[in-house]
């Protein structure tokens, strides 16, 4: 196993329970995603893993490795964003990264290079000579996110990527993400965009209140919805009235939701559904979102 | 491996140096305007015996609030912003990141020393040699590295808001360069604050130097005590500098 995590809980001094028993195992080239709400301990057991946070009790093994016996070896070999940081303002880009990446480790002339590759890979090229403090936020994320790809790292532990990215951004470091992962770079990341990163995770760990309440893969967590189709009508006694017997919907601020099975069912719902009086509805495929919150209201 | 360490200390150095070096107007005041300014007031007002205690003073004052209040701030805005995650999560030493401050620290503090000895050396009457400008310019740095380790132990056993942080640094470098007889001679203190005053590091750095600008002997007791202090604090400092949060 790429990380491995037994039994792991942090209580922070003040008695808040971070983590509180947390069982998990990454194996190597695999992605996995760390869903929960604000508070449910996933920073901190990025932190615990990254050997920057010590736990309470339990037992944690990085690429075969203890985080904090073997820190400067294992640091070689992985690469962290942090979620909460302020960079080197009065940096240039270039210098931010290039540093950074020397002091991972690397030689002057590798460094170097390293850094011309994730300047590229980010988009970076065409401020990499301005000061970081006149940067705008997203582009300050994608510093940050760029000092955690340099060295070839075998493991990334990444705290909400997506925070702070315009869309076009956040597809980038998507694709960046997918394309490390088909290369078999391990990932642990953190994120409230389920459907981005849940394009290429092989597991969601669900945490709540410092326990992981659930782990799948993503289509398995979409499944547990119990339905593939939304159909959104707007709300009328009319339209209440044809629903076939069986379906589950609900009724909220004037719109009828109902949640279908299968295609077969939509097409029986559409069929009975008068024309004259339903003018407009919407049909949408669930997403991991739909799935994430349906689960965490659950446990 | 020595090479890649010292490449390290180099680096953070190097990151710590340019806050002030891409700031001119802040460097131009921190380097030469501060210590000019102390300087020239002094050297009006203090008869001609005294201007070595003057120029000396100067000198220490550049170093010692460079090294306390420059390091305070730089290590609790660190931890404050949690800026050091970047550095928290390299395979980087404690040691090395101290090491690293001081020196981006002392790259531009030094210049200041620098200045207050070239302004002296310029209008004031009395004469160094080489070596007795070398000599307090070594006896400058040593003054910024006790300084350092001193705005290291405020930053990492202080308040966690680096504005207070700041503040109860500049509260000590006033306390060492005030109480302490930096810019005059220590027989001029009253009894009870020259007993005081023989326990800061400061009034024993400023006997050395008045000793090397006056070409008379250093007084070792000083300087023995100057050193049990920066052993102390490093080993403080030591102890306190982790990357690893408990």
């Amino acid at each position: 196993m790429a990380v491995s995590v037994r039994g792991l809980v942090k209580v922070y001094s003040g008695g808040v329970v971070a983590l509180d028993g947390v069982d998990l195992s990454v194996g190597y080239g695999e992605a996995c995603m760390v869903v929960g709400p604000n508070g449910a301990g996933k920073t901190t057991l990025l932190r615990v893993i990254s050997g920057e946070l010590r736990p309470t009790a339990g037992e944690v093994s990085v690429l075969s490795m203890d985080p904090f016996r073997d820190r400067d070896k294992l640091l070689r070999r992985v690469g962290v964003l942090p979620q909460e940081y302020e960079l080197y303002e009065d940096l240039t880009v270039w210098e931010h990264i290039y540093y950074l990446a020397v002091l991972k480790g690397l030689g002057i002339q590798e460094a170097r290079s390293e850094a011309r590759r994730v300047v590229e890979l980010l988009d970076l090229e065409e401020v990499k000579n301005t000061l970081v403090r006149n940067l705008s936020g997203g582009l300050k994320r994608r510093v940050a996110l760029a000092q955690a790809l340099v060295g070839g790292n075998e493991l990334l532990l990444l705290d909400e990527p997506m925070v702070g990215l315009d869309p076009e951004s956040r597809r980038r470091v998507t694709m960046i993400l997918e394309g490390l992962r088909r290369e078999g770079v391990t990932m642990i990341v953190t994120t409230h965009y389920l459907d981005e990163i849940g394009r290429f995770a092989d597991s969601v760990v669900v945490l709540k209140r410092g326990k992981v309440v659930r782990r799948a893969p993503p289509d398995a967590i979409l499944r547990e919805l119990g339905y593939t189709v939304k159909l959104e009508l707007p709300a009328g006694r009319h339209v209440l009235e044809r629903i076939p017997g069986g379906v589950r919907y609900t009724v909220s601020g004037g719109r009828i939701v109902l949640w279908l099975s299968s295609g077969e069912e939509l097409a029986r719902v559409l069929a009975v559904l008068d024309p004259e009086t339903v003018r407009s509805a919407r049909i949408e495929r669930p997403t991991l979102d739909d799935a994430y919150l349906e689960l965490v209201s659950r446990v | 491996m020595l090479s890649e360490r010292l490449l390290r200390v180099y680096v953070v150095a190097e990151m710590y140096r340019k806050w002030l070096t891409r700031r001119p107007l802040t460097y131009f005041f921190v380097a030469m305007y501060m210590p000019v300014s102390i300087l020239v007031p002094l050297v009006i007002l203090a008869p001609e015996a005294y201007h070595v205690d003057v120029v000396v003073g100067a000198l220490l004052f550049s170093v010692v609030g460079g090294g306390i209040a420059d390091v305070a701030l730089n290590v609790s805005y660190d931890r404050a912003t949690r800026r050091i995650a970047f550095l928290a999560t390299r395979p980087l030493e404690p040691l090395d990141y101290m090491l690293g401050v001081m020196l981006g620290g002392a790259s531009y503090t030094m210049v200041g020393a620098l200045v207050v000895l070239l302004v002296g050396q310029l209008v004031l009457e009395f004469k160094l040699s080489i070596a007795q400008a070398l000599g307090l310019l070594a006896l400058a740095f040593y003054a910024y590295t006790i300084s350092a380790c001193l705005g290291f132990t405020l930053a990492l056993y202080g308040p966690k808001d680096f504005r207070l942080a700041g503040s109860l640094a500049d509260i000590l470098l006033f306390t060492l360069t005030f109480i302490a007889p930096v810019y005059y001679p220590i027989d001029l203190l009253p009894d009870p604050l020259r007993a005081l005053s023989y326990t800061l590091y400061t009034t024993h750095i400023a006997l050395i130097g008045k000793a090397l600008a006056r070409g008379e002997a250093i007084p070792i007791d000083s300087l023995a005590i100057t050193t049990l202090f920066l052993i102390a604090l490093l080993l403080i400092v030591k102890r306190g500098l982790k990357w690893v949060e408990s």
